[in-house]
């Protein structure tokens, strides 16, 4: 619009003001937002949890430490200097099929050179079905099976896989399929 | 050395902010106007931490370091420059550095537009308000959000790059900063709000200080919405544009009440109604910026780009909070001077209209809120879980997007206080057949449906309601006849229009098949003949691109293809769209060309008239641009002395305030010469 006023309004003569009402809109929508704002706040509280959904590259390892399902156990502090690939995974899930064949080469590089070790998470599978799928398709790795690990690493969507440093720290975090190439030469430092 | 540095930035703003923001308050309550004089030294601090947190975070990218938490969580050393530099904001942390970026650039603006200002109370509040504003984002980059944390990465680390999603489109570098643009701009004629509610100035200075203001962050929320659902129709393979995502529904909570406001905010200007009610409209934007950013950025609610950091959630539903008890709370105090003189003498009149628009924008507000936070707060009430989907959105929203397509024809028809019969008959006959023989040519060439004919007949009423405007616009004044608000709003009138036709047509007509086909198979979808030349693959250090060529009507190749990024292992579809001003054919890639078959299982959408809608936005933002350019009159009486010349003991009296002549203001009250 062109033609502006540009003076403030105060100085119309302006009928008594019926103050009344608008304070009392005014608390009323202020009710409505406290009450919407205490909804939202006192949602969920694995949702609105500090903690929970961020990223944990760059953090110290959640521990591991948990039997096996060949009746042993594993504790991720013992890998020592080593590198360790955390690989999260189910038989149903199509990725983890296909990438196996990779985490069995990378299996047998860990092996040759000795500087880093595989641990399998199960994520919602029995164990018969897992042990079936070991015994078909190969991989001599430890395999545990507690729930809290996958929550405490944050998975969402299998497979997902985690590079620890011989140091503890998480310096890569993989969703989907892996190849024993990538890790590999992230362990090693090569392109 | 970039982490101490970054982090020295960010350190710096949010003392800048806080010790700016204390002093400016504490000099506007006890009258030091030497004190307030130094407010502008914090903040030009400020908007040097803004830029310089940013600065430190590209160069870090581009210098690949690693010993960033954040360049190993989002930098890669084979992204390309253009996608390393929009890894920026890809991530949580960045994109608050992004925010903060922008609120310095309208810092800066502020200092240089009023500067004659410094001196006044109610710019010292505004400034105060936006230092409140810097302070609470670089307090989250300080405490939860930090960006500059360091890492030891193992030697050779190279990266995984930015989310596969977010490093294979151009639009990509442009959707989020303009976004930001949109949300962030909101904030200086909030902090002008308030600045009028503390001060007591409640008349229409401050309006008219800050109108370019919130028409500018209003196009620039427009584009950066609009480039969005280009970037995800574009790059996601699921053949649409909008899909009532929350973070979608987020970006679009403030552009509703920012779009009623700049219609209100004319019934204020010209007969000095709704003051309280457009108070609370800019309030709900602004807050509605920050409530949408609780919603994406706080994992409270699951969407393709919520960045899920849970951290921040807290801390942005309090700040949300502080922002609705201090307008609430304002808004009451000054209750008493907010009442309006006069009324609407006529519904059937240019401000009747706009209050109309008002209720319906207001409605279709509420319809995405509600369905947007549902969820949520069905959950935290009992535990129940359930989504609300498209048909909620689309039962609810198409009545109302009908509504106001109506009104948008109507609204530049109908003149200011009352309409006479004489005058609508004439300035109504040429939209009107207009709208008609868009209909009846949509039923000719094979249109079916209430909505979708029914959302081309309006279309064509409000274009040609727009058009009309303009041209009697243009006769009378040449060139000058584009610019200025009125003429710029009809353009944007005019883009909506294009829009309101291609979604229609785009979301009503489109077709989806999927078909099985083999090496120079041809097969027919819709009327194009789809012929599918060969397979083939590109292999980078990057990613690997499987794709198919497929080569439509004997003319354009596609190559809709299957991406592997190397860093991550993350597989996504990449369409491909060949465009025409009638049709997109649309193609996704099912899955990976199999080494067994030759066959590729090949997902066909035919869209009518998508490219209308990108047009439409485009003609959106020019309009907006159009809109911003100073008419004649304008230039004479520059808007930004209004904030002190405006003063409270002006000689305005209630009789000239109501009601301009048309004769003094030719392109607001077109004659209807033409019609």
């Amino acid at each position: 619009m062109a033609d502006i006023d540009l003076v403030d309004g105060d100085a119309r003569v302006e009928p008594p003001a019926p103050s009344g009402r608008i304070r009392w809109i005014s608390a009323g929508v202020g009710l409505f937002l406290v009450a919407f704002i205490a909804l939202l706040a006192l949602g969920p509280d694995d949702r609105l949890d500090p903690d929970d959904g961020g990223e944990l590259l760059g953090q110290r390892v959640p521990e591991i430490a948990a039997p096996t399902l060949d009746g042993g156990s594993y504790d991720i502090d013992d890998a020592g200097g080593r590198w360790v690939v955390v690989n999260f995974f189910a038989t149903w899930c199509v990725g983890c099929i296909n990438e196996h064949p990779e985490l069995v080469e990378l299996d047998q590089w860990a092996r040759d050179t000795g500087q880093a070790e595989i641990v399998a998470v199960v994520f919602n599978d029995p164990p018969e079905a897992v042990a079936a799928f070991f015994d078909e398709n190969g991989g001599g790795w430890p395999v545990v099976n507690d729930p809290a690990v996958p929550v405490a690493f944050r998975v969402s969507q299998i497979p997902e896989t985690f590079l620890v440093s011989p140091s503890g720290q998480i310096v890569q975090h993989i969703q989907g399929e892996v190849t024993a190439e990538v890790l590999i030469d992230a362990m090693t430092g090569e392109q | 050395m970039n982490a101490i540095l970054g982090f020295g930035f960010v350190a710096l703003g949010l003392s800048a902010s806080v010790f700016g923001a204390a002093g400016g308050a504490y000099a506007l309550l006890t009258g030091r106007t030497r004190l307030l004089a130094t407010v502008r030294q914090w903040v030009w601090l400020v908007v040097v931490a803004s830029i310089g947190g940013f600065v430190v975070m590209e160069v870090a990218l581009f210098q690949r370091d690693y010993s960033l938490a954040y360049v190993s969580q989002v930098g890669s050393d084979f992204t390309p420059p253009l996608y390393n530099a929009a890894a920026l904001w890809s991530a949580l942390e960045g994109s608050i550095l992004l925010w903060t970026l922008v609120l310095g650039l309208y810092l800066t603006a502020m200092l240089v537009r009023f500067r004659e200002q410094r001196h006044d109370p109610l710019f010292g509040w505004a400034l105060v308000v936006m230092l409140t504003v810097t302070a609470f984002f670089f307090g989250l980059m300080v405490g939860p959000a930090n960006p500059f944390l360091t890492v030891e990465v193992p030697p050779g680390f190279t990266g995984p790059g930015p989310n596969p999603l977010l490093q294979n489109h151009i639009l990509v570098a442009f959707h989020p900063p303009m976004l930001y643009l949109g949300y962030v701009g909101f904030t200086v004629p909030f902090a002008f709000a308030v600045g009028a509610l503390i001060t007591g100035r409640l008349g229409e200075g401050w309006l008219t200080a800050t109108r370019r203001w919130t028409v500018a962050a209003w196009g620039f929320l427009t584009a950066g919405i609009i480039l969005g659902a280009w970037w995800s129709y574009e790059v996601l393979g699921w053949g649409g544009f909008w899909a009532w995502d929350p973070v979608e529904n987020a970006s679009l909570l403030p552009w509703l009440t920012g779009t009623a406001y700049i219609h209100s905010v004319m019934v204020q200007e010209r007969r000095g109604m709704l003051r309280v009610w457009n108070l609370s409209l800019l309030c709900a934007t602004f807050a509605l910026t920050i409530l949408g950013t609780f919603l994406t950025r706080s994992g409270v609610v699951a969407s393709v780009h919520a960045f899920a950091d849970g951290a921040v959630g807290p801390w942005l539903l309090v700040f949300f909070a502080v922002i609705s008890a201090v307008s609430v709370g304002l808004i009451a105090w000054r209750g008493d001077q907010l009442s309006s003189p006069g009324a609407i003498d006529n519904p059937v009149s240019r401000e009747g209209s706009f209050l109309a628009n008002n209720l319906a924008f207001g409605a279709l507000a509420f319809v995405v809120l509600l369905g947007t936070v549902y969820p949520l707060l069905a959950e935290a009430w009992d535990g129940t879980r359930l989504t609300i989907g498209r048909p909620y959105f689309d039962s609810l929203g198409r009545p109302i997007a009908l509504t106001l397509l109506f009104l948008m024809a109507a609204a530049p028809l109908l003149p200011w206080r009352k309409a006479s019969t004489e005058v609508l008959s004439v300035r109504l006959f040429w939209p009107a057949i207009a709208g008609v023989a868009t209909m009846a040519a949509a039923l000719v060439i094979g249109a079916r449906g209430f909505w979708a004919v029914a959302t081309f007949g309006l279309s064509a009423f409000a274009g040609a309601a727009a058009l009309r405007v303009i041209v009697l616009a243009v006769r009378r004044q040449r060139w000058r006849g584009f610019v200025g608000r009125t003429n710029g709003g009809m353009i944007v009138h005019l883009g909506v229009v294009l829009l309101a036709m291609g979604v229609a047509a785009s979301e009503i007509y489109k077709s989806d098949r999927t078909v099985l086909v083999d090496v120079g198979d041809r097969v027919v979808v819709e009327g194009f003949e789809l012929t599918y030349l060969e397979p083939g693959a590109d292999i980078s250090d990057r990613r690997l691109r499987t794709f198919a060529r497929i080569q439509i009507d004997d003319g354009a190749i596609r190559e809709p293809a299957i991406t592997t990024y190397r860093q991550v292992g993350v597989v996504v579809p990449t369409p491909a769209v060949r465009s025409t001003i009638t049709e997109d054919v649309f193609l996704v890639l099912d899955q990976l060309p199999s080494r067994e078959a030759d066959a590729i299982r090949l997902r066909v959408i035919v869209r009518p008239m998508t490219s209308w809608i990108w047009t439409g936005g485009l003609l959106m933002a020019i309009g907006t641009a159009l809109a911003l350019v100073p008419t004649r009159r304008e230039r004479r009486r520059d808007p930004a002395r209004a904030v002190t010349d405006g003063s409270d003991d002006s000689a305005r009296t209630a009789a000239d305030a109501g009601e301009t002549p048309a004769s003094q203001e030719p392109e607001q009250e077109p004659e209807p010469v033409g019609g």
